[in-house]
Order: structure tokens, then C-alpha cells, then sequence
């Protein structure tokens, strides 16, 4: 089942706004849930003075978006669930020590690449593009294979998917979070701790690599 | 003399182009640097291509569905939480 795309629903600047279906029903569910309009600043500094409601309150919100991030770095969605997990994890265990300096799913996100890009680390590497001097991989024979097997759209997304995980783990980052999650360069590059400058390059560098990665069907959709 | 100079800077800004076109298409150049951009695209089929087929990836990137989550993970995650 697939869910709609978040990129145009992040509130650019203002945190996330929390998505209507953010809640699960569920055991914890019984207390009262704070209003959508309780900024993050607020539920952050709850936590900090121990309030577990808060920070529980923070988890529905930011949950299911860190899970659609989080996925792109992991193998499979089990192992996005336990990354996703674990980041909310260290961010309770750790909530006393962030300053406020970036917004709380700035934090909380560069809790969550990290720790999947540390797992994705530890896996076998990939037997396929590693690098973005590499030439892409030859793939266009299967489109031409079954044209019509697919609809344009499904097949481009799915070209995408396979680009975006052939791409490496520090050009794969700034990639996900700007065009797919459609963060602001600001926001992506506070999340990698990065300059704005080194920033654009990857994104730039990753972005060239997809589209070289899917140029060959770019230009036959154009030609149809 | 001349054809040689124009060459010369036709190779400067179709490099520093190539280099720029993202910062090109998010917004994120000056008015001179934009100008420099859009004459150079202007005269460059290569540059053109790549520049047009780069918004197709971007808007293609900026439609990918998101991946549902697992029912309750909200409430797992809380779960953990609980844990001692």
C-alpha cells in the first residue's frame, strides 16, 4: 500500500505540520493528545523536564515521516521500523541535551540517517554502482524489453527508486531529503551537519547521477 | 583570433554552467549568475538537454509516493519507550 508523497506537505520552516492519519490507535492512545497547533518547541520542552507525554506526543508526529526517510537507507522495512525505533530511542534518552539551535525534526532526523547509514555501513557492499564517477548501470534494455508491461509513470518511479538506492549513502542524503521530502537547502543541510555550499554539491552530483540513470527514458517518453 | 577567444569562453561557461545548473533550477543564484546560465543554455544543445531532462528527474523525484508505514508504529515506538 502506498501512501501519498510527502514532497509539497513539509512545512518548509515551520517544522512539520502533523498529518491527520499521524495517529495509531492503540494501548497508549487513552490520554488526551496535545493539539496539532502545540509547536514542537513546546512538546521538546515538556520532555526536557520530564513530561513522557510530550515527547510521546512528538513521536505520532514525526513517526511515520522518519520511518518514509529512514526506509531509503535500509534494506528492507523491518529493519526501517527498528531504525525508526531506535531514534526515538536516543532522542528520549538524549532530549536534555539538545539546545534547540534546529528545529526538533532537524535532530531527530539526523538521529535517524545516522543510525541507518551506520547499519547500511555494516552490510555487504553492494555489487552495484558504488560511485558516482562509475558509469550507470544498463538497465535500459529491460525497459525496452516490455514497454507496455508497465505504465510510463510506474516505470519511472521505478526506475527512480532503483537510482536513488544505487546512489552512495553521503549523495543518497542530501538527495531523499531535498527533492523527495522536499526540505529546504537550509533544513537538508542542517540535518547532514553540513555547509550549504558542500551541501548543493552532492545534491547537484546526486541529481546528475539519477537523471543519467534515467536519460535514456527520458527521451524516449519525449520522443512517444 | 577572436573564434579562438570565443571558444575559450564558450568551454569557461559551458563548464561552470554544467556545474550550476541545480543552483539554476532551486533559485539559488544571483541575477549575473543566473544571466550567465540562461546565455550560455541559450547557445548549448548539450547544456539545454541536460538542464530540461534534470527538471524531469527533480519533478519525477518530487512525485515518488511514500512508503506507508507499519500499522501502529507510532505505538511501538511508545512501546520501547516503556520499556525498562
Amino acid at each position: 500500500m502506498i501512501g501519498i508523497g510527502m514532497a509539497g506537505l513539509a512545512a518548509l520552516g515551520g517544522g512539520w505540520q502533523p498529518r491527520g492519519d499521524a495517529q495509531q490507535p492503540g494501548a497508549h492512545m487513552s490520554r488526551g493528545v496535545a493539539p496539532a497547533s502545540t509547536a514542537d518547541e513546546v512538546l521538546v520542552e515538556r520532555a526536557q523536564a520530564g513530561d513522557r507525554d510530550a515527547f510521546e506526543d512528538l513521536v505520532r508526529r514525526h513517526a511515520d515521516r522518519l520511518y518514509a526517510v529512514v526506509l531509503r537507507f535500509t534494506a528492507d522495512p523491518a529493519e526501517a521500523e527498528e531504525v525508526t525505533q531506535e531514534a526515538f530511542l536516543r532522542a528520549w534518552r538524549s532530549i536534555g541535551r539538545f539546545e534547540g539551535r534546529s528545529q526538533f525534526f532537524t535532530w531527530l532526523y539526523r538521529i535517524g540517517i545516522n543510525e541507518a547509514k551506520r547499519r547500511a555501513e555494516r552490510r555487504p557492499a553492494p555489487g552495484r554502482v558504488v560511485s558516482l564517477e562509475d558509469e550507470p548501470a544498463e538497465e535500459v534494455a529491460d525497459l525496452r524489453e516490455s514497454p507496455e508491461a508497465r505504465s510510463e509513470q510506474g516505470e519511472l518511479r521505478a526506475r527512480l527508486e532503483q537510482a536513488i538506492r544505487d546512489l552512495p549513502l553521503d549523495y543518497r542524503a542530501p538527495l531523499v531529503l531535498r527533492d523527495v521530502e522536499g526540505l529546504s537547502t537550509a533544513e537538508a543541510a542542517a540535518i547532514m551537519d553540513l555547509g550549504e555550499a558542500a551541501f548543493k554539491s552532492r545534491l547537484h552530483r546526486a541529481r546528475l547521477a539519477v537523471r543519467e540513470s534515467i536519460d535514456q527514458y527520458l527521451v524516449e517518453a519525449a520522443d512517444q | 583570433m577572436i573564434r579562438m577567444l570565443r571558444k575559450r569562453r564558450f568551454m569557461r561557461d559551458h563548464e561552470w554552467t554544467h556545474e550550476h545548473l541545480s543552483d539554476y533550477m532551486d533559485g539559488e543564484l544571483r541575477e549575473r549568475e543566473r544571466e550567465r546560465v540562461e546565455e550560455h543554455v541559450g547557445m548549448c544543445p548539450q547544456c539545454r538537454r541536460v538542464l530540461a531532462t534534470l527538471r524531469k528527474t527533480v519533478a519525477g523525484l518530487g512525485s515518488l509516493m511514500s512508503p506507508s508505514p507499519p500499522p501502529g508504529l507510532a505505538d511501538s515506538v511508545i512501546g520501547r519507550l516503556h520499556e525498562p
